[in-house]
């Protein structure tokens, strides 16, 4: 099995390390967010995957996570 | 010239500054054996002189294949025999051999540090046979004075310490590097039957692991969104911008509702703070804070301000820049430096200054140096055009902070005033210059912006104009630039002051970082992901601490020497091991990164036509000749071409034409300026003519 976003070797959640990575730190600051702006965890998908403050591997976990569930 | 003194110095310009000094006329004769410059001075008997260029000698794998590891056996060679680019040091050898035959007495006049002495031991060992009765001259700086003290003075012998913590320090690092290099090397050769030079080391290591460490927490940067509340307020007709006392809320809604409470609510002055603080005059230069100031004020490199500082020393303009020492001690005399130095116009007002004080006692770091003294003018002025434009602004900023050291403090007030609204308290922070102190000695490098607020008394009303709420996000750690670098590696203490940035360079000419915020590759990120995984012991800081420490050892018992070189190959042995039985794995993704990079250097941009694919430097099988095209071409989406220059080398530049809007390329030929060039035939700036000749051809 690869990641399913760049083909690397798979370690966690079907990503490669980084990616895996990007994808726990969403998982942890999700909790921030929906303090701070009362959002659902789509929403805030939406505001990582466009703000420009988000990191390239983070932007594209939320792509993918935004994609499998539209 | 039967009994003559013999002293090897580092570099000729070194060597012609101790002929000078040494010679009772001041005049030196020059002579020159083939490319080999020497100096000849006369001083109750006949002095030479000759120069190195820096390490004649290198440590060497002798005998067996140079193409596999493990490798444990090594020599020093003559650079000549190993080194492909090396064929000069033949020539200087055998010239210093010439000049040794009839002289009986041998000095080291290297530079006073591992290097230096090192350098010198070599050259007098294996080109003259004398490093037993061989003695040297310490110095910090190459003027007259220092050279003629350090002649009459020599030490008895060499500084065998430092001599044998340099060669172990050589040995180690060529353990590790020729070994890890080159199984990093014939893995990708393995796989992908190409020879590209891949490389690492024990400094080399740990830098890259930093960066890819950053790179990796900026690209899984999560932000936070919080807000930041201003008060908008006019002052005696003025308006300024006060903030909430919090600085960040992390709630929307809270930040709401104090926007709201404080709407339409006037302000009150409820409380003023004056502090007076003293600002200390900054510390000397050691090597490593001189790189760092130049590169925040004048962009410079750490490898450039290091080798401009080696051509102000090798001036006598300023004293050995290699040095960890924050120190400026009484023997370097002070006054003497200062008197010098007011003889020129633009420093008199100041040195004067300093001169009429009683007593000159400069501020001091901890930071000590056993070899030298922190970086210091000598007081030399610079003939009318010697110095080069960044020399001169390097000399500048030394004289300067040596001035400023033994000035005063300055003396500055903050004030912060506490305006309440609705009693939520809004603050204005403000800072004033009441005596400047050092700062006059040391303008225009002084980092320090006034803020002035107006003289106001508790209890006023102020005028609220306007409340904003602006929304913030936190932000990734920023990415390392050379200076903050050279900040992480002393912090660490991996590398030395004369190496750090080197291994930079070399991490930009391995490919394994680009442009100039050090972003790391995706072959960087393979190197280091392969080495944490195998050798985490040499990406981690600590095996090049202890190396430092194992060297200090070294110097104070040399007889440690085999002992350290025995740990160090017992590390070696099972890592290497492990990483030949995975040849297979790592070659697989090291040529697959490598393949990456190459592709990513032939993409000059983006592709305006189809938006989708990307534009690349590609060769027609056919006819041989280069031209740029759509990545979309194979697809059959995209037929955008354009040709290119067939000679010379073709470089992306990032940059878009501002006249058509295509990616431009740089061309780099022998002997010409490079030459930055817009791809498209048609571009309106290339005139009309040519433009109406293509589309007549399409």
């Amino acid at each position: 099995m690869k990641c399913k976003i760049c083909g690397e070797e798979l370690k966690n959640e079907g990503f490669c390390r980084l990616h895996a990575k990007a994808y726990q730190n969403l998982l942890e600051r999700f909790e921030g967010w929906k303090k701070a702006l009362d959002i659902s965890w789509k929403e805030y998908l939406g505001e990582i995957r466009l703000s420009s403050f988000s990191g390239l591997k983070v932007k594209e976990v939320a792509e993918i996570l935004l994609s499998e569930n539209p | 010239m039967p009994g003559h003194v013999l002293i090897v110095a580092e570099k000729p310009v070194a060597a012609e500054r101790i002929a000078v000094a040494l010679d009772k006329n001041c005049e030196p004769k020059s002579h020159r054996d083939g490319r080999v410059p020497y100096f000849e001075a006369e001083r109750e008997g006949k002095i030479i002189v000759v120069p190195a260029l820096g390490h004649l000698y290198t440590v060497a794998q002798s005998g067996g294949r140079k193409s596999q590891y493990p490798v444990y056996n090594f020599k020093w060679f003559p650079r000549y025999l190993v080194e492909k680019g090396a064929q000069w040091t033949k020539a200087w050898i055998q010239t210093i051999s010439k000049l040794a035959l009839d002289a009986q007495i041998f000095i080291d006049g290297c530079d006073y540090d591992i290097e230096g002495s090192l350098i010198g031991y070599n050259i007098l060992k294996y080109a003259c046979g004398k490093a037993d009765v061989a003695r040297r001259m310490r110095f910090s700086t190459l003027t007259k004075t220092e050279l003629q003290k350090a002649y009459e003075s020599l030490l008895p012998e060499l500084d065998f310490g430092l001599v044998e913590a340099g060669k172990t320090r050589h040995e180690i690092d060529w353990l590790y590097g020729i070994n890890l290099s080159r199984a990093l090397t014939l893995s990708a050769k393995h796989v992908s039957s190409r020879y590209t030079p891949l490389s690492t080391g024990r400094v080399q290591g740990p830098t890259l692991h930093f960066l890819a460490g950053r790179d990796d927490a900026i690209n899984c940067f999560v932000p936070l969104p919080y807000w930041v509340l201003k008060a908008i307020v006019e002052i005696e007709g003025k308006s300024y911008e006060a903030l909430y006392e919090k600085r960040a809320i992390k709630k929307k809604v809270d930040a709401e509702a104090i926007i709201e409470v404080c709407r339409g609510k006037p302000g009150k002055l409820e409380k003023i703070v004056r502090r007076t603080l003293r600002q200390e005059p900054p510390l000397p230069f050691d090597f490593g804070n001189l790189q760092r100031e130049a590169y925040y004020l004048f962009g410079f490199s750490p490898k450039l301000t290091s080798s401009i500082a080696e051509r102000l020393y090798l001036n006598a303009l300023i004293s050995y820049p290699r040095t960890s020492s924050q120190k400026l001690p009484k023997s370097i005399s002070h006054r003497l430096i200062l008197e010098k130095l007011s003889r020129s116009r633009k420093y008199r007002p100041q040195a004067l200054e300093l001169l009429s004080l009683d007593v000159l006692t400069p501020q001091e770091g901890k930071k000590e140096d056993p070899a030298h003294p922190a970086i210091y003018p000598t007081g030399n002025l610079p003939r009318k055009g010697l110095l080069r434009r960044g020399e001169r602004e390097l000399w500048d900023l030394i004289v300067k902070r040596f001035m400023a050291v033994f000035a005063e403090a300055a003396t500055i007030q903050s004030m912060k005033i506490k305006i309440s609204i609705n009693s939520h308290l809004f603050s204005l922070l403000g800072r004033q210059i009441l005596e400047e102190g050092w700062f006059r000695f040391y303008k225009p490098y002084v980092r320090f912006d006034e803020v002035l607020l107006p003289d106001v008394k508790e209890g006023e009303a102020v005028l609220v104009k306007s409340l904003e709420c602006e929304d913030k996000f936190t932000k990734s750690p920023p990415r390392y630039n050379p200076g903050s670098l050279l900040r992480k590696m002393e912090k660490e203490e991996i590398g030395t002051k004369s190496t750090r940035a080197n291994i930079i360079q070399t991490l930009y000419s391995r490919r394994y970082i680009e442009e100039d915020s050090m972003k790391v590759t995706a072959l960087g990120h393979v190197v280091t992901q392969i080495l944490s995984e195998h050798v985490p012991t040499l990406v981690s800081p600590r095996l090049t601490r202890k190396v430092e420490e194992q060297m200090q050892l070294i110097q104070r018992e040399p007889e440690k020497k085999e002992e350290v070189l025995q740990e160090t190959i017992e590390h070696l042995r099972p890592v290497l091991k492990k990483l030949k039985s995975q040849t297979e794995s790592i070659g697989r993704v090291l040529s697959k990164a490598v393949k990456q990079i190459e592709l990513q250097a032939l993409i000059i941009g983006n592709c305006p036509t189809c938006k989708t694919g990307k534009l690349l430097v590609v060769k027609s099988r056919k006819t041989g000749k280069r031209f740029v095209g759509c990545t979309n071409y194979f697809e059959n989406k995209c037929k955008t071409s354009f040709p290119l220059p067939q000679r010379g080398t073709i470089k992306p530049t990032r940059k878009i034409c501002k006249a058509c809007g295509k990616p431009m390329v740089l061309v780099l030929r022998s002997r010409k300026k490079p030459w930055t060039l817009c791809p498209d035939p048609a571009c309106p700036k290339k005139g009309g003519k040519k433009r109406v000749e293509v589309q007549n051809l399409r």
